[in-house]
């Protein structure tokens, strides 16, 4: 008979008594108790190391976030690219979704929609000055007694100093920069948009575009091959030198 | 007062004419491209046409027409009375069109070398053998044209006479002109950073033709808007003036995407640059030395053309090879010189042709 056996072997003998028994217990309670403030003191170690490592710098990053400079100066990638970074973690194997690519999405969403706001309030003074130039032709035309006679000649005139106005403005540096983020942005917007297509094609057993991509590349590759093959047979039926003899030619040379 | 209301009822009476008339239109009633042509090669979705002519030959040797690529060829033939190949083969010429179709993905790295010494010289081939002629006639329009003095210099012997129309050469000619209406591409193109047009590209793969139409439109922003609710109520009075706006709006709606490739080669060694006029170009591995475009040429430009400046046309007579060089200037805009009723410019074509 061996010890697990026997019914006794894991009481306290009768011969401990009670006190004993009660002095067990507390030193079990205690050891749980301590076991517990320890988990508690670690997890407010690792709550204060986030609130120092991440809560602050997520607080304020999120605090500018609602900031109206932001919003009209629409430069929304260096936050959207701090908030990444101070959301992301070492690199783990086998954690699927370690690139935090909801985040990538969003900025390059926000980042348009910030631009296109942008693009309108750098717009709407233009047509304020449009309507001033219109006024101050009406004026001056009044004034040499060449007025505007009709509605239709007057729309031709507001078309007229609204075009030039909008071209001008096409053609400044204000224009050219907005127009640059602009392209930047939604090419971003793109490539991120086709990261999250390409999550869901593999999900469903899908060419990807990055791989259909490398097809057409190698496609194109072997069609340039064709083309060229197809040139040198056509003039080697003419009987003409194609460009791959010389260099035969050289090598039988070299050998006789 | 009176005036006034006298105008805004004739304005509303026109408005009900023009809707009459687009109430008794379908999408199919408006056909462009109607001269009877025939397919002759195709190749990667790449077409070559010739276009059926009855008329006497007056240039005995065929021309090749190569159209830009950020539009449909089919402008060159809109309407019966607008149509400029129509208007070549009536003035003796025997026709060729490159059809460059509507490219897709699969097409994304095709760059100058395959639009150059692929399907140009492969359409330049079949063309040769049929007639069993050395060299052919090669007329080249806007980005047709440059990639038709890029064919003439790396194939001198195949070209017998080159033509361009309103084909920039100086991509940097317009940088002394101040004028708002001009030049604009120019300044937008040379205003992006190389990192902008590689991830442009990254993204799109393509240029998609939207994004061509967009830049055209902001040429002249406020036309390009009132266009429907000035020019067409205008055009709806007549309905030949309305199928001709009609017509051209269909062009328009049909832009081809740009092969990526070469839109990168395009924007950033053309525009960018300026390699072709810096003799720097280089196709294939082989330098585009305009040096070698000895055969007669003929350019053809318009003082007017505010998309491509004059003086990026006419920088190419101090730089290709050819002892016998012509300009011709022309008025009109870019687009309009094409679809204009007058056949004065392909009778001027077919004229220096026959006498070359």
């Amino acid at each position: 008979m061996n010890s697990t056996d026997d019914p006794k072997a894991d009481t306290p003998s009768d011969s401990a008594g009670p006190a004993s028994v009660t002095a067990s217990y507390m030193q079990q309670t205690l050891e749980l108790w301590n076991a517990a403030i320890g988990m508690w003191g670690a997890w407010a170690q690792a709550a204060d190391v986030v609130s120092r490592e991440r809560g602050l710098a997520m607080g304020k990053s999120l605090g500018r976030l609602f900031a109206p400079e932001l919003w009209n100066s629409g430069e929304f990638g260096p936050l959207l690219e701090e908030l990444r970074q101070t959301m992301s973690l070492p690199q783990l194997a086998d954690v699927p979704s370690e690139k935090l690519f909801a985040i990538d999405t969003f900025a390059a969403t926000v980042e348009v929609i910030g631009l296109l706001q942008r693009y309108m309030s750098i717009s709407l003074p233009l047509w304020l000055s449009a309507s001033r130039q219109f006024q101050a032709e009406i004026a001056a035309r009044g004034k040499q007694g060449n007025g505007v006679k009709s509605p239709g000649e007057a729309l031709d005139l507001w078309n007229s100093i609204v075009d030039r106005t909008l071209m001008q403005f096409n053609r400044s540096g204000e224009f050219a920069k907005i127009q640059q983020r602009m392209l930047r942005a939604s090419s971003q917007y793109r490539l991120e948009l086709r990261k999250l297509g390409e999550r869901g094609a593999r999900f469903f057993d899908m060419p990807t575009r990055t791989e259909m991509t490398d097809v057409y590349r190698r496609l194109r590759d072997m069609q340039r091959e064709v083309q060229k093959m197809r040139r040198e047979l056509s003039t080697l039926r003419q009987g003409k030198p194609t460009a791959a003899d010389p260099v035969q030619s050289e090598v039988r040379t070299r050998k006789s | 007062m009176i005036a006034g209301l006298t105008e805004l009822i004739d304005f509303s009476k026109r408005v009900a004419n023009t809707a009459s008339q687009l109430a008794s239109l379908r999408e199919a009633d408006v056909e462009i491209a109607q001269t009877p042509r025939e397919e002759i090669h195709r190749i990667a979705g790449r077409t070559l046409y010739r276009i059926a002519a009855n008329d006497p030959r007056r240039v005995p040797t065929p021309i090749l027409v190569a159209y830009a690529m950020v539009g449909h060829w089919r402008v060159l033939d809109l309407q019966d009375d607008r149509s400029f190949v129509r208007n070549l083969v009536e003035a003796g010429c025997d026709v060729y069109v490159i059809d460059w179709g509507h490219p897709t993905p699969a097409d994304q790295f095709d760059d100058f070398g395959d639009l150059v010494n692929s399907y140009m010289d492969t359409f330049v081939e079949v063309i040769r053998e049929r007639h069993g002629i050395p060299s052919i006639n090669l007329l080249g329009i806007c980005q047709g044209g440059v990639l038709s003095l890029c064919y003439a210099a790396l194939h001198p012997n195949n070209v017998r006479n080159l033509i361009t129309v309103v084909a920039p050469i100086d991509f940097h000619a317009d940088q002394h002109d101040e004028r708002v209406e001009t030049g604009f591409m120019n300044v937008w193109t040379r205003g992006l950073t190389r990192d902008d047009i590689d991830l442009l590209i990254q993204a799109m793969g393509n240029i998609p033709g939207e994004v061509g139409g967009t830049m055209f439109s902001l040429m002249t922003p406020f036309r390009t808007l009132a266009k429907y609710n000035l020019t067409l109520i205008q055009a709806g009075q007549d309905r030949d003036t309305l199928m001709n706006f009609l017509r051209m709006e269909k062009w328009l709606a049909d832009r081809p995407d740009h092969p990526g490739a070469a839109a990168q080669q395009w924007l950033k060694e053309l525009y960018q640059d300026n390699k072709l006029f810096r003799g720097e170009f280089v196709i294939d591995g082989r330098l585009v030395d305009l040096g070698a475009v000895v055969m007669p040429v003929l350019n053809i430009y318009s003082e007017t053309d505010t998309i491509i400046h004059p003086l990026a046309s006419k920088a190419m007579r101090c730089r290709v090879g050819s002892k016998d060089y012509s300009e011709l200037p022309v008025s009109g805009g870019h687009i309009g010189i094409l679809v204009a009723r007058s056949k004065r410019l392909a009778n001027s074509i077919a004229t220096w042709l026959a006498q070359h």
